[in-house]
């Protein structure tokens, strides 16, 4: 930053903010205000030869003993200081000059404690962690090799096979399956110029490709270091080998054990649980292998028990019509598939699969590995990308939002998550009984041998699947008045009141179920105002011509879209409650969608158990309440905390862009969405609406009229570095695209540019584990794992002493798509931005603000909400 | 004798006195080609600017040849900061301050330069040196100037006023001036004493006797149907209801001694002109007396007397 400019800019809205006169002892104070500004020491030396360089550059003129700033100077001002050092910088240069005149002595005070710490704070935002008590979830796996060189056997397709394009690729997946079932070895598909090669430790001379056998062309000998992912093919296969004895049938990196079910009682009836293994590979040297491992449940619901649940006297005719509007998908695979008829009560012990001898129970016993319960059962035939099939009513199940949609709501069901000494019970559990069976397969080739479980990260970091462990430090956060705390949830404190300062918000509009008496409103209302008074917010009261809306809970949502349709817009300070009977009912979307662009009034939304709770005084969340009323009221640039210092403690002056990406598959609706923070601290946000149906890749077209919007906030604010950050991952034709398109904006060229990929984690978790003291916990926020120089692994949004029952934490898993900067300092960055989002205080937030704002507005576009709806922060 | 007459008379008989270095400034090409930028709109801006920020003409005033939008502007200053030495920073600060520093908008601006080019081209400048030229290409300082019409550059100029034009705004009486030219042009006819042996009449802050104290009207004329025009002329930021009152008993004095005198009694009317505002607290009975001019009006004061005269 232009410290110089800086100053002079100091000076400049010092005498047009307070004083007209400068004196000797405010410019003293002012180096201080400065150093706040540029989060750097100033020295009294290098202060004075600034000063003596503005005097000689005239900019700033000292006749006696007061200073004043020349015409020059002021010139200086007005036309640079914005577009040098950002306008929302300048408006907090103007925050910090505005505090210090207010209260000079309390202020300055507060400042130079600040100042004092700011350096020991950058030296010590990161430290090495600990990494013996760091555990992993998962298991540690030695390869020891026989067989050094692999075989590659060459297929050229024939013309009518290159033909079918849309087949090829899972007719030649389904022809490698064959033989890996067959033989036991994996195998390695690569695609060549006209057709494949199948990489194993055998040949193989030929293959079935659309009922055509194939006759190998090439076949060679390579160095097994040469292909790529070899060694997780090994262990998968290995792994699927090892796990078939126990239960466990694997469907791609899914292993689901159908020996073990559980029965869960849900709002659709009773739903089978079988326990799941997602596994991810982290190659490592010396030829180890790194199994992390996610236990889960899902609950399904079973053809089988379906029909038996839901019509009385089964017959074809009744479940052929009961299961056609329903989407169906197959176990173990969980792919989709289309009903085409269905036969009820065969015997499977006797009806045989065709072309084949076996029975559809030996099948399933001896082939699959899962026996069937029931021989009496319906049998369905399908259809699927490889055909037609039969399957047992019990080896299908139905799709989740099919089901959800047949039942008009969601299914219910009690979160059952498992805490850190749970996962490790399950990982020992596992490697014991996988480490005792000997699949006789690849013994030939390789031995595998099962080292370790829940290895510590110092033992991961031996082997290179992690460089190393940090910790960093919470950030600094700033209320009102300058005041500093490093908990959000000081924000219900005295003392630490909302930088936006207090609201007087009136409610102009009650919408609430007819069923709801109007009396009760007025204790609703004050009853808010009564906590939101008490958190130092402002007030809210009733407004004299409030205006409530009453509807039909039971009736169609086209009643209460009328009624809405009917209001007319009030005065800008209001805001509306509404009263809906749970969050994920139709009322709720109806109200988003209509309600705001019809009254331009935001409106809190609070479900009905809530309001009881509220007027019988048994309501505990009062804090969250408060704190999403006042997210509503917040015009754009204002804010309740922010960053004291910029996010990671970092020098540069960045500028963050979210992409925000919303799915809803059973409707096949799907959004995208951008929101901007204007600088490092969270100071100002403002959002762009791009929502694109029915896209979630990052397209040309999108992504340049993404830059062309914020264009005028990077001239405003001048950032020299651009930083996005978006969920999911980067596919290489969206990559491509992003920098084709930043190469095309010439405006973009001086400013350094990120993109930071934010994906699941949930495979990669880790624990602490106190052997002294035998306690398993979770990882504290903030401890990070970096896994190279391009990706890492942070723990956010958990605080175990604050007893929350979270299971094991899922850290987020970011990656630095592209740009120069170190992946520590992207880590640090966006660990402090965690702390910015207002809405969770308790624990602060696994993605930035801006994704969550983002995310948040994507949601609502996907559901058809229109962006006129989006004036305020509806989060 | 006419009756126009017989009002002159009466004022000369109350013995009119003139300021002489006033007087000589109502001669001064300079000073009236100065005051006349009164007659454009920033004119009067302009003027103060000079006044406060060019300590009233000793630093120079600067001239570019084209208008430049406002970012154009910034981006020339940016790359100049970044890029070149103090002295050249310096004189696209003057020029910035100058020309967008008075909380202007574009056509403020661009009328300003309108004033300038007036300037320019009148008496009240001595002196225009070329300081710079800026290739509005790639913003750097070009070393000579390029011709005034090329659009790829501006060059800068810089103007020095005349002594006579600094002199008139030292004495702060450009206004009284203005005054005066847009009085005679309006149609009214100046009342005025000669103040030397050369026959040279004074028309500005002339001093009667009357019983025996001295007052001054800063501007006066007659116009027809017969009558007499006071006019005040301020260059005051705000005129209160006092400041008023005061102006008005000096008039009303004038004015019976001229009914004493002649026994007639002649219409009057009371003009105030200021370069600021009357106070709002200022009663509607005080105003009836009153035309009052203020700043907005300022550039089309000729205007404002025509209407006055016509409503006589």
């Amino acid at each position: 930053m232009d410290q110089k400019l800086a100053i002079l800019t100091a000076f400049y809205y010092y005498l047009s903010l307070g004083d007209s006169k400068i004196s000797a002892e405010i410019v003293q104070d002012l180096r201080v205000l400065v150093s706040l500004f540029v989060e750097e020491i100033i020295s009294d030396d290098e202060y004075t030869q600034f000063l003596d360089s503005l005097i000689d550059e005239k900019h700033l003129q000292k006749p006696g003993n007061t200073w004043s700033v020349c015409r020059t100077g002021e010139a200086l001002v007005d036309a640079l200081s914005s577009r040098v050092l950002g306008q929302t910088n300048l408006n907090r240069l103007k925050d910090i000059l505005q505090n210090y005149i207010s209260s000079k002595r309390d202020y300055l005070q507060n400042v130079n404690r600040q100042l004092a710490t700011l350096h020991d704070r950058r030296e010590q935002k990161v430290k090495e962690a600990q990494t013996y008590s760091l555990r992993a979830v998962g298991i540690l796996v030695s390869l020891d090799y026989n067989q050094d060189y692999l075989i590659v056997n060459g297929f050229s397709l024939l013309t009518f096979i290159r033909r079918q394009e849309d087949a090829l690729e899972s007719e030649v997946n389904f022809a490698a399956k064959k033989i890996t079932q067959r033989t036991g070895l994996p195998i390695v598909i690569t695609k060549k110029d006209n057709g494949f090669e199948f990489i194993s430790f055998t040949d193989i001379n030929s293959i079935d490709l659309f009922g055509q056998k194939l006759e190998r062309d090439a076949s060679f000998r390579i160095d097994r270091h040469e292909v790529d992912n070899w060694n997780e093919a090994v262990v998968l296969q290995h792994l699927e080998q090892c796990l078939h004895p126990v239960g466990y049938i694997r469907s791609g990196r899914v292993f689901t054990n159908y020996k073990k079910t559980n029965y869960v009682k849900t709002n659709v009836g009773v739903m089978r649980e079988n326990p799941s293994l997602k596994v991810d590979v982290s190659v490592m040297k010396n030829d180890c292998v790194f199994l992390w491992l996610d236990s889960y449940v899902s609950p399904r619901m079973r053809v089988l028990d379906f029909l038996e649940d839901n019509i009385e006297e089964v017959n074809d005719e009744k479940a052929l019509s009961l299961l056609s509007t329903l989407k169906l998908r197959v176990l173990p695979a969980g792919f989709e598939v289309d009903l085409i008829d269905i036969q009820v009560d065969k015997d499977l012990s006797k009806e045989l699969v065709p072309d084949n001898n076996l029975t559809f129970g030996e099948y399933w016993e001896k082939v699959r590995y899962s026996p069937l319960e029931k021989s009496l059962q319906p049998l369905l035939t399908v259809k699927s990308n490889v055909g037609e099939l039969n399957y047992p009513a019990e080896m299908v199940y139905i799709d989740r939002f099919s089901l959800e949609r047949h039942f008009g709501g969601s299914v219910e069901r009690k979160i059952k998550a498992s805490i850190p000494k749970e996962r490790f019970s399950t990982t020992k559990d596992l490697f014991f009984s996988m480490k005792n069976v000997n699949p006789p397969y690849q013994k030939r080739f390789v031995k595998i041998n099962f080292e370790r479980y829940t290895p510590s990260v110092s033992n991961l970091i031996e082997f290179g699947a992690v460089e190393t462990a940090i910790r960093i430090r919470p950030p600094m956060l700033e209320f009102e008045s300058g005041a500093v705390s490093s908990d959000p949830l000081d924000i219900f404190s005295d003392g630490y009141n909302p930088i936006c300062g207090r609201k007087k918000l009136t409610i102009s509009y009650i919408i609430a179920p007819n069923n709801l008496g109007e009396a009760d409103f007025n204790k609703f209302i004050q009853h808010i105002n009564r906590a939101f008074k008490s958190y130092n917010f402002g007030e809210i009261s009733r407004s004299q011509n409030l205006s409530t809306i009453l509807y039909d809970p039971n009736a169609d949502i086209s009643e209460l879209e009328d009624k809405i349709r009917e209001l007319g817009s009030k005065q800008s300070e209001n805001i509306a409650l509404g009263i809906i009977p749970n969050r994920r009912s139709k009322h709720y979307f109806a109200i988003k969608r209509l309600f705001p662009m019809r009254t331009k009034t935001p409106i809190q939304l609070v479900r009905l158990e809530t309001y009881q709770d509220i007027i019988n005084k048994r309501f505990r969340g009062f804090q969250m309440l408060c704190l999403k009323i006042l997210v509503k009221s917040l015009k754009e640039g204002e804010t309740i905390w922010r960053l004291s210092n910029s996010a990671g403690l970092s020098q540069e002056s960045s500028l963050y862009i979210g992409i925000g990406f919303s799915r809803f598959p059973r409707e096949k609706k799907v959004s995208k969405c951008a929101a901007v923070i204007h600088d490092s601290r969270g100071s100002k946000i403002s959002w762009k609406i791009f929502a694109t149906p029915q896209e979630r890749m990052i397209t040309t077209q999108w992504f340049k009229a993404l830059l062309r919007n914020i264009r005028d906030v990077i001239e405003q604010e001048k950032p020299s570095r651009l930083v996005f950050y978006r969920t999911g991952t980067l596919y290489p034709r969206e990559r491509q695209i992003i920098q084709d398109v930043i190469e095309n904006f010439p405006w973009l060229s001086s400013i350094k540019i990120s993109f930071v990929s934010i994906l699941d984690g949930s495979n990669h978790r880790f624990y602490t584990y106190h052997k002294g003291r035998n306690k398993y916990g979770n990882i504290p926020s903030g401890y990070a794992l970096i896994k190279d120089e391009k990706e890492a692994f942070l723990s956010t949004s958990n605080y175990d002493d604050r007893e929350l029952k979270h299971g094991t934490v899922v850290p987020v898993r970011l990656k630095l798509e592209f740009g120069s900067d170190k992946i520590t300092d992207i880590v640090k960055e966006y660990h402090d931005q965690t702390y910015v989002y207002w809405l969770a205080p308790l624990t602060t937030t696994k993605t930035p603000l801006v994704i969550t704002v983002a995310d948040k507005f994507a949601e609502l576009t996907r559901e058809g909400v229109s962006v006129e709806n989006f004036f305020y922060l509806d989060l | 004798m006419s009756l126009e007459q017989e009002l002159l008379n009466v004022l000369q008989a109350l013995d009119p006195q003139s300021d002489k270095t006033k007087a000589e400034q109502e001669l001064d090409d300079a000073a009236i080609a100065l005051s006349k930028l009164l007659a454009y709109p920033q004119g009067l801006e302009f003027v103060e600017y000079i006044i406060h920020d060019l300590d009233l003409g000793k630093k120079p005033i600067y001239l570019p040849t084209r208008y430049l939008e406002k970012e154009k502007f910034h981006t020339l200053i940016q790359y100049n900061y970044e890029n070149t030495d103090d002295e050249t920073i310096e004189v696209l600060l003057s020029l910035y301050h100058q020309l967008w520093m008075n909380g202007s908008d574009t056509d403020s601006v661009r009328e300003l330069l309108s004033v300038l080019d007036k300037l320019q081209n009148s008496t009240a400048v001595s002196r225009k040196d070329f300081v710079a030229s800026f290739s509005l290409d790639d913003l750097n300082r070009l070393d000579s100037p390029s011709v005034d019409n090329d659009l790829s550059s501006v060059n800068v100029y810089k103007m020095f006023l005349a002594d006579g034009a600094r002199r008139v705004l030292k004495g702060n009486h450009f206004l009284e001036i203005y005054v005066k030219m847009s009085l005679c042009k309006s149609g009214a006819k100046l009342i005025g004493w000669p103040f030397d042996n050369k026959g040279h009449h004074a028309y500005t802050s002339i001093q009667y006797q009357i019983d025996g104290e001295r007052i001054e009207l800063d501007v006066h004329g007659i116009a027809q149907p017969l009558s007499l025009i006071l006019c005040e002329a301020k260059t005051s930021a705000k005129i209160t209801l006092n400041d008023l009152r005061r102006v008005e008993n000096t008039y009303d004095k004038l004015m019976r001694k001229i009914e004493n005198v002649s026994n007639r009694n002649f219409h009057c009317q009371k003009i105030f002109v200021i370069t600021g505002e009357f106070d709002r607290n200022i009663p509607k009975s005080a105003r009836k007396n009153w035309e009052l001019i203020d700043r907005p009006k300022i550039y089309c004061l000729v205007d404002e007397f025509k209407q006055l005269q016509n409503e006589l």
